[in-house]
């Protein structure tokens, strides 16, 4: 510390030094269009003091320091002044550059604003462009889907016509069929008929020739068979069940010999050579 | 056209799933209701000029039957039965479906052969032949009953009862002459023949089941009591002389028990009498009336009239005795009960207001119908086959018989003349 003191002289002249540099580095460096301190002089002074006394070095350097500092304060001034005036330039600049940025951006906001409309203007144009692009493509793919649906119809049509024409001919089948099928049960409700007519004479004739006996009894009735050959005459009577007296089964049996010969079918083919009649007065 | 519905119908048969070996079914329901037409020719051959003839006792046998149609000889053909041949072409038209013919051969003095035949001319074949042998001219009767019973019995099924008998009781005379009969006649009336004369009162003779003896009532004591007597040999004896009534006398089917109406206890009840210890049973007890018992065929049960609801009904007990209970319900009067000898119908006395009648009723069914249109009907007795029933009529104020087919379709009044007649009874057969 102690060694630091001893040499505390030389330090502050070398701060000095440095600050004057520095400070002349400044200046140079703020105002390139004042004049630069010689820097030279300042080396050569301070090299100078070493040889030079001590005292009178003091006052040489109280002298050169109250210079400087006047320097140092009339260059303070001016450097305030400068600033001032640099500050005061840069406001105006500032104001200038804010009229500037005002006027640009006002007229950026009509460029904008130009601009916008302009985009706008465009946008529409696009938009009525991709409408019109749309509808067409709409019309278009109508158009397609109408087409497809024509042809689908078409399809369906066709196929709808076949359908019809299968449909009739399977109704003309049909109609056959149950044409043949009314043939067929005509034919056969005829024969029913026949045979029917073919029943009724015979009981007919059965039925005026049975005389029951007189006090038959109310639950009373016969089952016979009946052999007849082809002109109906009757070769054999079975009586195969009978309730009831005697009396009303030999009524019975005597009914059919009685209505020999038996009426003959309205057609040979209905013949029944073997007959089976069921007497009963309940059914009646 | 013949040729199409042959084809046509040769389709149809099998359309129909037939053939000519299927049976046809016909259903019968619709029929006459008639008695059976028969042609009774006269019979030929050497026949005295009687006044009656053995085809008259036939004849009036079937006609009387209610069953048969006895046609008369202008109904048929010419030289329909000729001596050798039978034209039955001729018979047929005339709808005639029996033919009974008859010779009389004689063979001796008051000797006679009767031969008859009963041909079906509806199938035109002969039926039976029959010959009686050995008969006088005082059978003719006899023999016309034994035709009758064999024709009836050949075209019904059913046993004839022409041959069998009636009993009943005969009133002639007035005040102090009237004189009372017990009377047993042929079954169409002749041939009655007083078996038991009395001055005084006799009532309901009753068969026993064998048809030989009669039970019947007396007064000649001055009581009732009650008497059983041998038709054929005429012994009598008494079977009950109770104090008070002695009345209405019936045989049980095996002939053992006597059912008799006493007032012994008091009022008329229904008794039962052993007739070989003649110990009493009571079987009846009521303070009504109760009498006119007969027995069911099967023997568990009597039938009989009582006024114990204040009508005169029928009611039926058991041989054991109990309760009673009422059979008849349809009119205010049902009375003198017999039943059928099949048991199923019963006849009986009825009147609902417009006299007294002959009634028949079905016991399972309640079905009651009327048979005569009498005033004063009483007593109905059935015929052993159970066909026919008899009855007393009254005629001018006067009893006489008559007779009832059980269908109601005959009836006839029977040879009586000069009588006044009660309470017949027709007897059991007698084989």
């Amino acid at each position: 510390m102690r060694k630091t003191d001893r040499h505390l002289p030389l330090s502050i002249a070398i701060a000095v030094l440095v600050h004057v540099v520095a400070i002349g580095l400044l200046a140079v460096g703020f105002q390139f269009s004042e004049k630069i301190v010689p820097v030279p002089n300042v080396v050569i002074n301070t090299v100078k003091a070493k040889v030079v006394d001590a005292s009178e070095l003091e006052r040489i350097e109280q002298r050169r320091l109250k210079e400087l500092r006047q320097e140092e304060l009339k260059r303070k001034q001016r450097l305030q002044e400068k600033r001032r005036l640099a500050e005061q330039k840069a406001k105006k600049e500032k104001e200038r550059q804010a009229a500037l940025k005002a006027e640009q951006a006002r007229k950026q906001a009509a460029l904008e604003k130009k601009k916008r409309a302009e985009e706008a203007r465009k946008a529409a144009k696009l938009k009525k462009a991709a409408e019109a692009k749309r509808l067409a493509e709409k019309k278009k793919a109508e158009e397609a889907r109408r087409k497809a649906a024509q042809k689908k119809r078409k399809q369906e049509e066709r196929a709808i016509e076949q359908q019809r024409l299968a449909r009739l001919e399977k109704e003309e089948a049909e109609i056959q069929a149950a044409e043949q099928e009314a043939r067929r049960l005509q034919q056969s409700r005829r024969a029913r008929h026949l045979i029917a007519q073919y029943q009724d004479a015979i009981r007919s004739k059965i039925e005026r020739n049975w005389r029951r006996p007189l006090d038959y009894q109310s639950n009373a009735w016969c089952r016979v068979f009946v052999r007849q050959d082809s002109v109906g005459s009757i070769q054999d009577v079975v009586v195969e069940e009978c309730i009831g007296s005697e009396a009303f089964r030999k009524s019975v049996e005597k009914a059919v010999w009685k209505s020999a010969p038996l009426p003959l079918p309205p057609s040979p083919e209905l013949f029944h050579q073997e007959l089976r009649f069921t007497f009963d007065p309940r059914a009646s | 056209m013949s040729g199409v519905l042959r084809i046509g119908a040769l389709l149809l048969l099998w359309l129909l799933g037939s053939s000519a070996h299927a049976v046809l079914e016909i259903d019968i329901t619709e029929g006459i209701e008639g008695a059976l037409p028969i042609a009774i020719a006269a019979f030929t051959g050497e026949a005295d000029n009687d006044s009656e003839t053995i085809e008259e006792v036939v004849r009036n046998d079937l006609r009387r039957s209610g069953f048969f149609d006895v046609l008369e000889s202008r109904y048929f053909p010419q030289g329909g039965n000729g001596a050798s041949a039978m034209n039955y072409a001729a018979w047929r038209e005339t709808g005639i479906e029996s033919l009974l013919t008859g010779e009389i051969i004689r063979t001796g003095e008051d000797q006679y052969r009767i031969e008859f035949r009963l041909f079906d001319l509806v199938r035109q074949r002969r039926l039976s032949g029959h010959a009686i042998s050995s008969v006088s001219r005082q059978d003719v009767r006899k023999v016309g009953h034994k035709i009758s019973d064999i024709v009836y019995e050949t075209l019904t099924g059913v046993r004839g009862a022409f041959s069998t008998q009636i009993a009943y009781i005969s009133t002639t005379g007035e005040a102090a002459n009237r004189k009372f009969e017990l009377r047993v006649a042929d079954a169409d009336g002749h041939h009655a023949r007083t078996i038991f004369s009395s001055s005084n009162q006799l009532m309901s003779p009753a068969w026993s089941p064998d048809g030989k003896r009669l039970a019947y009532v007396s007064f000649e004591k001055g009581n009732s009591a009650i008497y059983v007597q041998d038709v054929k040999e005429g012994r009598r004896f008494m079977v009950s002389a109770q104090p008070g009534i002695n009345s209405a006398p019936a045989w049980s089917p095996d002939g053992r028990y006597l059912a008799l109406t006493l007032s012994i206890d008091g009022s008329a009840d229904i008794y039962l009498m052993d007739t070989r210890t003649r110990r009493l049973k009571r079987l009846t007890r009521d303070m009504s009336i109760d009498t006119e018992p007969c027995w069911m065929p099967d023997s568990k049960a009597l039938l009989f009239t009582s006024d114990r609801s204040n009508e005169t009904q029928v009611y039926r007990v058991s041989v054991r005795g109990g309760r009673a209970k009422r059979v008849t319900f349809e009119g205010r009067y049902n009375a003198a009960p017999d039943v059928s000898p099949d048991g199923r119908h019963i006849t009986f006395v009825h009147n609902n207001g417009n006299g007294f009648r002959i009634a028949v009723m079905n016991l399972r069914t309640g079905d009651m119908r009327v048979l005569t249109p009498g005033r004063l009907d009483e007593g109905p007795s059935y015929a052993p086959n159970g066909k026919m029933i008899i009855y007393a009529a009254s005629e001018r104020r006067r009893g006489v018989l008559a007779a009832v087919s059980a269908n109601g379709r005959a009836g006839q009044k029977l040879h009586t003349a000069g009588q006044d007649v009660r309470a017949p009874a027709w007897s059991p057969f007698r084989d």
